[in-house]
């Protein structure tokens, strides 16, 4: 190599004029995130925990079991749904709230988050209570029955919010070189 | 696969590879700059720079997939807009080499001193070198490519490539001295 030679090689980083700030980067980038495609849904592997397993269970069975009585003949209705949800019901509030009372016990858990949960539990309950005394008087049983199914919905929620703050995703972003 | 610099933004490239669009910014801001530059020095204008620099990363993060850390991602990327770059040169069909009879009626050999040498004056003389000539200038001074691979990215033989580059280097030490 000539001394041109090494001095261009050695002086390789001054050749480059163009600086880009922050808002160039950006808007060039939104150029470029338009054309790919979305990113997949992140999963995160909740169902490895017996607890969500059982929670989807009831959400499927409870939702499965009410429109299967839904849709059959309304004369039956009252006779047959009311003591077939009854029994549904007291099975699955069972399940339910003995993972309630699994999560009273979580290690992990602060005792923060165990008592604010605990109280929105406690006015989920009210709310079921009182849905399942509107249950008994037969009127719009179908209406009753979906409230029914989003208070276990809710429920299952809460245990998946509790659950997933107990165990934090890392996104760190270190600040990096780049090499060429 | 010992070498650790291959590896560089392992993490980020990963995340990249599974969608995350975030790490996919992160890694784009870190490259951004360095590919316009590389792109602008073969393009010439901004403009089209910017295009190509945009085509490239959008080439890069649909293929990631297929970047196995068999060179660093810099590199992989680097070839990718260099490529693209060429291209564009050959779609406004600009001439990437320079043809024999277009010879410059220099001397053989170009004494240049080291205390004449400075940055911008070596900017300057590079523009006014004919397109062809900048171009193998860049590659094998700049980007540091040698001829085996500047001969795959123009399509033109490793001979081709030496010739062609000592030829721009005389008329380059001839404009400087």
């Amino acid at each position: 190599m000539d001394e041109l030679e090494k001095y261009i090689v050695h002086h390789r980083d001054k050749f480059d004029d163009r600086k880009m700030d922050e808002s160039d980067k950006l808007n060039l980038w939104s150029h470029i995130a338009g054309e790919l495609s979305e990113p997949p849904i992140k999963v995160i592997p909740l169902w490895r925990k017996s607890i969500f397993r059982v929670a989807a269970s009831i959400v499927i069975l409870l939702g499965c079991t009410f429109s299967f009585f839904m849709i059959n003949g309304q004369n039956l209705e009252n006779q047959i749904v009311n003591e077939e949800l009854s029994d549904i019901d007291n099975h699955y509030r069972l399940l339910v709230n003995n993972q309630i009372e699994l999560i009273k016990k979580h290690s992990n858990l602060s005792k923060e988050d165990q008592a604010d949960f605990l109280l929105l539990i406690d006015d989920l309950d009210e709310e079921y209570q009182k849905l399942k005394e509107d249950l008994k008087q037969g009127i719009n049983n179908k209406k009753i029955v979906e409230a029914i199914i989003n208070n276990y919905r809710k429920k299952i929620k809460l245990m998946e919010d509790l659950l997933e703050r107990s165990y934090p995703t890392k996104n760190n972003f270190e600040d990096e070189a780049f090499i060429l | 696969m010992d070498n650790p610099i291959l590896f560089t933004h392992k993490d980020l490239v990963e995340r990249s590879k599974l969608g995350d669009r975030k790490k996919q910014y992160e890694l784009y801001s870190l490259y951004v700059e360095a590919m316009l530059n590389v792109s602008i020095r073969i393009v010439k204008i901004k403009e089209d720079a910017e295009d190509v620099v945009q085509e490239s990363f959008i080439e890069a993060f649909k293929n990631l997939n297929k970047f196995r850390f068999e060179s660093t991602f810099g590199s992989w990327l680097k070839r990718i807009v260099i490529n693209r770059s060429i291209n564009h040169l050959k779609l406004k069909k600009i001439p990437l080499t320079i043809i024999d009879e277009f010879n410059y009626n220099i001397p053989e050999t170009v004494e240049v001193k080291n205390e004449t040498l400075e940055v911008n004056k070596i900017k300057k003389a590079i523009k006014k070198l004919p397109q062809g000539y900048q171009t193998i200038i860049s590659l094998y001074l700049i980007e540091g490519y040698d001829h085996v691979e500047i001969g795959e990215v123009l399509g033109i033989s490793v001979s081709t490539s030496k010739s062609q580059y000592h030829r721009a280097k005389k008329k380059l030490a001839e404009l400087i001295s």
